[in-house]
């Protein structure tokens, strides 16, 4: 039987607690403060253990649907024709980073000659493509300590029920 | 001062300097992984860069690495020369990439050009392309005095600090005079000559900008973000006319200055990698932002600072100049674009290529990058940040 990575994680978390940073010069601050950030990341990613793909899913399918509801809603001049042309042609296994450039190069063309009508529909879009994407890394990365708000965010399970 | 500011060759407008230190980064990026500065290698190119800066036998004593300083390597050390008393110094050092990659010899032109009228650290030496140090770095005096009251933490330096009203109250009114006295240096001074002046056009200040970080971000970013683009795009359609140019600080918050705890006195004004010439609407809009405020019985403090509402009348009151709330819209959306492509897009990529001393810390602060995109898309949508 193999030792999962979630019992390997929790073991580096004590060896890091017990052993490694008890261990590290009191005098050398850059490693002390390294040594806590790596335990920092440590416990994260036990929070994260077992589903980054899924929340890797659930990022391109979202990408994907803003990307079609962007390609009909498209009109506008050559600019924003050839960008829209970008994403429709973009293969049906085209990885995440590619999809992801895509659409965005066609949001920022469109700035030069795509429709009022297009340029108001994308900016719809977008918001709630952004307020979603944002409120979900957010929840994913919350015990990091950043938002100032953390109440206001879900647990990391909230994500993944549908 | 370099009065050019004509269009790069590539149809962008932006800073030449700027321009140049963007190119210096594009360029390094196929170079291997950073290697960390070792202090023993350090201090034996140290001694003899400093005799050639004319210290007259120059020692480096007690020299050690400092936490921190998530964009260079930081080291304090005990000058030993001849016919001196020891000196306390801090040697910031370059790594190829971090969250910002900036120029060595503006900073020290800035740090210079103000040092008649606000506290800073005295710039002692800069190398400012590496050649004896191994990698651009600046070497200023050594400053006492505390980024946060000593009994708080916090993730990143002035996220949420909480400084207490004592405090708020000895450090707000210097915090005013010393932003004021910066945007009141002569931006035509020789000090600054590796500064532009966004003089074409009254909405270039605003455009060297947006190009400025739009150029970092498409150069950075591993992956597309729509809401970026989306920005991107709402700059471009909303670029303000400035009316004056001053000397920006860039980076002017709490957690980007010094004070001492005991009398409320600020010590020094820190981080001055980001100074350009452009509109005060811009460093009133970073002090604004909400990631570095905090709020207390229901009054949004800006920049742990003072009431959000009492900016324009403060700033109005200090330095006689009138605070257009559009255009300081305007600035809000490009300084939550910046935080965002800090973190990521720049400090990603460090991670990513491994170009930093600091890539663990690199990948740390990526995701506070979704906390200044969830204000950007308020501040969009909403049309008023707060």
């Amino acid at each position: 039987m193999n030792p999962s990575i979630e019992l390997r994680l929790r073991t580096m978390i004590r060896a890091m607690n017990e052993i490694i940073i008890p261990a590290v010069d009191g005098g050398d601050s850059l490693a002390q403060e390294q040594a806590r950030l790596l335990l920092g990341h440590l416990h994260v990613l036990l929070q994260h253990e077992g589903r980054e793909q899924a929340m890797c899913d659930i990022e391109r399918s979202d990408l994907q649907r803003l990307a079609s509801a962007l390609v009909e809603a498209s009109s506008g001049g050559s600019a924003t024709a050839a960008a829209t042309a970008r994403v429709q042609n973009l293969p049906d296994d085209v990885d995440t980073d590619g999809l992801s450039h895509a659409i965005e190069a066609l949001i920022i063309d469109s700035g030069s000659d795509g429709s009022e009508a297009f340029k108001r529909a994308c900016d719809t879009l977008v918001i709630a493509h952004g307020r979603a994407a944002t409120r979900r890394s957010r929840t994913w990365f919350k015990s990091m300590g950043f938002d100032h708000d953390p109440d206001a965010l879900g647990d990391i399970d909230s994500l993944f029920r549908r | 001062m370099n009065e050019s500011n004509q269009p790069l060759a590539d149809g962008r407008d932006l800073e030449p300097e700027i321009a140049h230190t963007l190119n210096r980064i594009h360029a390094a990026r196929a170079s291997g992984p950073y290697a960390l500065c070792k202090e023993d290698e350090l201090r034996s190119r140290l001694e003899p860069f400093l005799l050639r800066e004319g210290v007259r036998n120059p020692r480096v004593e007690d020299l050690s690495r400092l936490a921190g300083g998530a964009s260079k390597e930081q080291f304090v050390f005990t000058l030993m020369a001849d016919g001196q008393s020891p000196r306390s110094c801090v040697l910031r050092l370059e790594p190829v990439e971090g969250v910002a990659i900036t120029s060595r010899r503006r900073e020290l032109e800035a740090i210079r050009a103000v040092s008649d009228v606000v506290p800073v650290p005295e710039v002692l030496w800069i190398d400012p392309d590496g050649d004896a140090l191994g990698r651009p770095a600046l070497i200023t005096g050594f400053v006492e005095g505390v980024t946060k009251p000593s009994d708080t933490s916090s993730n990143i330096t002035g996220f949420g600090t909480v400084l207490g009203a004592s405090l708020r109250g000895q450090l707000v009114g210097p915090f005013f005079d010393h932003l004021n006295a910066i945007h009141a240096i002569d931006i035509r001074s020789p000090d600054l000559k590796s500064f532009q002046i966004p003089h074409a056009d009254p909405q270039q200040a605003a455009r060297w900008q947006v190009n400025w970080w739009t150029t970092v971000w498409h150069n950075d970013a591993l992956r597309g973000i729509p809401v970026l683009g989306l920005a991107e795009r709402w700059m471009r359609d909303n670029l303000p006319e400035t009316s004056e140019l001053v000397l920006i600080h860039g980076d002017y918050r709490t957690g980007n200055y010094l004070f001492d705890e005991e009398t409320g006195t600020i010590t020094a004004i820190l981080d001055w990698e980001f100074t350009h010439v452009g509109d005060y609407h811009e460093d009133l809009a970073w002090i604004s932002l909400r990631p570095w405020s905090n709020t207390e019985n229901g009054t949004l403090l800006a920049s742990g600072l003072f009431p959000y509402d009492e900016l324009a009348t403060r700033y109005t009151a200090v330095s006689g100049r009138e605070v257009n709330l559009k255009t300081l819209h305007f600035y809000q959306v490009l300084c939550l674009y910046k935080c965002t492509v800090i973190c990521l897009g720049s400090g990603l990529r460090a991670a990513h290529e491994a170009h930093n001393h600091q890539d663990a810390l690199m990948s740390w602060l990526t995701p506070a990058g979704y906390v200044f995109m969830n204000e950007l898309i308020d501040v969009i949508e909403q049309g008023a940040p707060l």
